[in-house]
C-alpha cells in the first residue's frame, strides 16, 4: 500500500516538474493553461507538488527575481554552447537582432566556487587574480578565462592584467583591464572598492566608471534605469586597511570590537561572544591574523585587561 | 485520495495582490524559508509510522498550506513547516481513526525551535542551496547547459534553443528532467 502511495506521490512530483518546464516558457498556450488549472484542482497535493518545485527550480536562479527580470534585457553576448551550432536564415538574423549571436563555438563548462567560514580563496586565471572571500559565491567559465564570471554574493579581488575581465551581478555588468578592485554583492547593495585602474559599470545601456582610488556603492534597483550611486575617494593610508581581507588579514585603525568580532565570525566557525556594549564599543589598533580567532581574543583580554573564558573548543567569551 | 482546492482559479489563496507578484513573492519564500528545511522535516516524518499518507504526500500538502501564509507574516519557516506536517499526521491518523499518544509527536523532540543564531541559520540554509545549485553543474551535459543558459544568464528557452540548436520542446524536457534529476529526496544524504 505505502509503495502505491509512494508512486503515486513520486508520479505527482513528475508532473510538477513537467509544468514548471511548461510555464516556464515565455508563451504558454490556452489549452495548456486549462490543463494546468484542471489538474491543480485534481488534488491539493498537485498545487503542492507544484509549489515544491518551482521553489527548486527557483531557488537555482543566481540572482534575485527582479534583478534577474532587469538583468534579462541585457543577456551576455558570448557564452557559446556547440551542440549543433545552426544558426541559419532567418533564425540567425533574428539572433544578431537581439544580440544572441554565440561567438564561441566550443563547449563551455561552468564552474561554482563557494567558500564557507574559510580563508579567502585565490584562483589564477590566464590575464589575471580572482581571490574569493569566505562566504561568497560565484560562477565561473571553467576554460580559464577571465569573462562572464557570474558574482552571486559575499566579496571577490579582481585583479587583471591587459586582459580585459567582464563580471556580471545583481543586473550590473563591469568591466575592467590592468584594474585591481574588490566586488561586493549583497543582495541589492553592490560596491567596487577600486584601488588601481577603471573599471567600467554597466546597466541597460547606460554605463558609468569607478576610476580608482574610490569606493563606489549603489542599490541595483530594477526600478531605477541607469547606473546610480555614489563615489567616494579612497585615502591611501585606507587601501592597506580594505585590501587586508585578501590575506585573511585584518588592519584595525582605532576601530570597535564589535566590528573586529563581526569580521573573525566570517572566517572561523569559533564564536566569539563580548559581554557588554560597553566593551564592544571599546577601540583598538593593529593588524590580526583572521584565521587565529584565539590569538586575537588573548591580546584584547591583555590590551584591554579584561576576562577570557572558553566554554567549549569553539566559543569564546570576553567579559 | 482526492482532496479538492479550495483555492481560486490557479489554486493560489485569494489576495488584493496582483497574480503575478503574489506567485514570484511565495515561490521566493518558499525557496528561501521553506525548502531548505525540507530535509528536516523529511527525516523526522521517516521516523514515524504514518497512517495512510507518505512523507512525501505530507510534504506535498504542508506546501499547499504553507503558500497560503502571507511571507511577512511568517517570522519563522522551519517551525512553520515543522507545526504544519505535524498536524497533518495527526489529521491523517485521525481520519483512519488512529490517534497519536501525545509524547509520540512530542514538540520537544521534533527539534522545531533551531537553535542556531539567525546569522547561523541563515548560512545553513544558504549553504543548503548551494548545494543544489551545485547540483545542478552536475546534471548530463545537454540538461546542464539548458540549466545554465536558464538559470545562470537567464536566457529565454526561445533563446536556449537557438544556441543548442534544438526545439523548444527540447529545452522544456531538458527542464522537466533537470528537475527529476535534481528532486532533493532523491539525494543519498536525504539532504538538499
Amino acid at each position: 500500500m505505502n509503495e502505491t502511495f509512494s508512486s503515486m506521490s513520486d508520479h505527482r512530483a513528475t508532473q510538477a516538474n513537467a509544468w514548471v518546464s511548461i510555464l516556464d516558457a515565455v508563451s504558454v498556450s490556452d489549452a495548456d493553461r486549462r490543463r494546468f488549472d484542471a489538474w491543480l484542482q485534481e488534488d491539493v497535493r498537485n498545487l503542492g507538488a507544484y509549489l515544491r518545485a518551482q521553489a527548486i527550480f527557483r531557488s537555482l536562479d543566481y540572482m534575485p527575481g527582479a534583478i534577474a527580470a532587469a538583468a534579462g534585457r541585457s543577456a551576455p553576448a558570448e557564452i557559446g554552447t556547440g551542440r549543433r551550432q545552426v544558426l541559419a536564415g532567418a533564425a540567425a538574423l533574428a539572433a544578431c537582432f537581439s544580440g544572441l549571436v554565440a561567438t564561441r563555438s566550443t563547449s563551455e563548462r561552468i564552474i561554482l566556487r563557494k567558500t564557507a567560514r574559510e580563508a579567502p580563496g585565490r584562483f589564477f586565471l590566464p590575464g589575471g587574480l580572482i581571490t574569493m572571500d569566505s562566504l561568497s559565491m560565484a560562477y565561473f567559465p571553467s576554460q580559464g578565462h577571465m569573462s562572464d564570471i557570474q558574482m552571486v554574493s559575499g566579496r571577490m579581488g579582481v585583479q587583471t592584467s591587459s586582459r580585459p575581465v567582464r563580471i556580471m551581478t545583481g543586473g550590473l555588468v563591469l568591466h575592467a583591464a590592468d584594474a585591481d578592485f574588490d566586488l561586493s554583492a549583497d543582495g541589492r547593495n553592490i560596491s567596487i572598492v577600486a584601488y588601481r585602474g577603471t573599471v567600467a559599470v554597466s546597466r541597460h545601456g547606460a554605463s558609468r566608471t569607478v576610476a580608482g582610488p574610490c569606493v563606489f556603492s549603489m542599490v541595483s534597483d530594477p526600478a531605477i534605469e541607469g547606473v546610480g550611486g555614489r563615489a567616494r575617494e579612497l585615502a591611501k593610508r585606507d587601501m592597506a586597511v580594505n585590501r587586508a581581507w585578501r590575506d585573511a588579514r585584518i588592519v584595525l585603525d582605532d576601530a570597535p570590537l564589535r566590528d573586529a568580532v563581526a569580521q573573525f565570525a566570517r572566517y572561523s566557525e569559533t564564536r566569539m561572544l563580548v559581554a557588554s556594549p560597553t566593551m564592544s564599543a571599546q577601540r583598538l589598533t593593529g593588524t590580526f591574523d583572521l584565521l587565529r580567532p584565539h590569538y586575537f581574543a588573548k591580546t584584547v583580554q591583555m590590551l584591554l585587561r579584561c576576562q577570557l573564558t572558553e566554554p567549549d573548543a569553539r566559543t569564546i567569551i570576553l567579559s | 485520495m482526492t482532496q479538492k482546492t479550495s483555492e481560486n482559479m490557479q489554486g493560489f489563496p485569494a489576495s488584493s495582490e496582483p497574480a503575478g507578484v503574489l506567485r514570484e513573492e511565495r515561490f521566493r519564500w518558499l525557496a528561501a524559508e521553506i525548502l531548505p528545511h525540507e530535509a528536516a522535516v523529511r527525516q523526522w516524518l521517516y521516523r514515524h509510522r504514518l497512517v495512510n499518507a507518505t512523507p512525501d504526500d505530507i510534504i506535498q500538502e504542508c506546501y499547499a498550506r504553507l503558500c497560503a501564509w502571507s511571507p511577512d507574516q511568517v517570522v519563522n519557516g522551519r517551525a512553520l513547516f515543522f507545526h504544519c506536517a505535524r498536524n497533518l499526521m495527526v489529521e491523517h491518523a485521525r481520519k483512519a481513526r488512529v490517534e497519536y499518544l501525545d509524547r509520540d509527536l512530542d514538540p520537544g523532540e521534533i527539534d522545531i525551535a533551531d537553535t542556531s543564531p539567525p546569522p547561523d541559520r541563515i548560512l545553513a540554509a544558504r549553504e543548503e542551496l548551494n548545494r543544489l545549485k551545485g547540483k545542478m553543474l552536475g546534471l548530463p551535459t545537454l540538461c546542464r547547459d539548458v540549466f545554465v543558459m536558464r538559470k545562470i544568464y537567464n536566457l529565454s528557452h526561445e533563446q536556449i534553443a537557438l544556441r543548442l540548436g534544438i526545439s523548444r520542446r527540447s529545452v522544456r524536457r531538458e527542464v522537466a528532467r533537470g528537475l527529476d534529476l535534481l528532486d532533493i529526496k532523491n539525494d543519498g544524504q536525504d539532504t538538499i
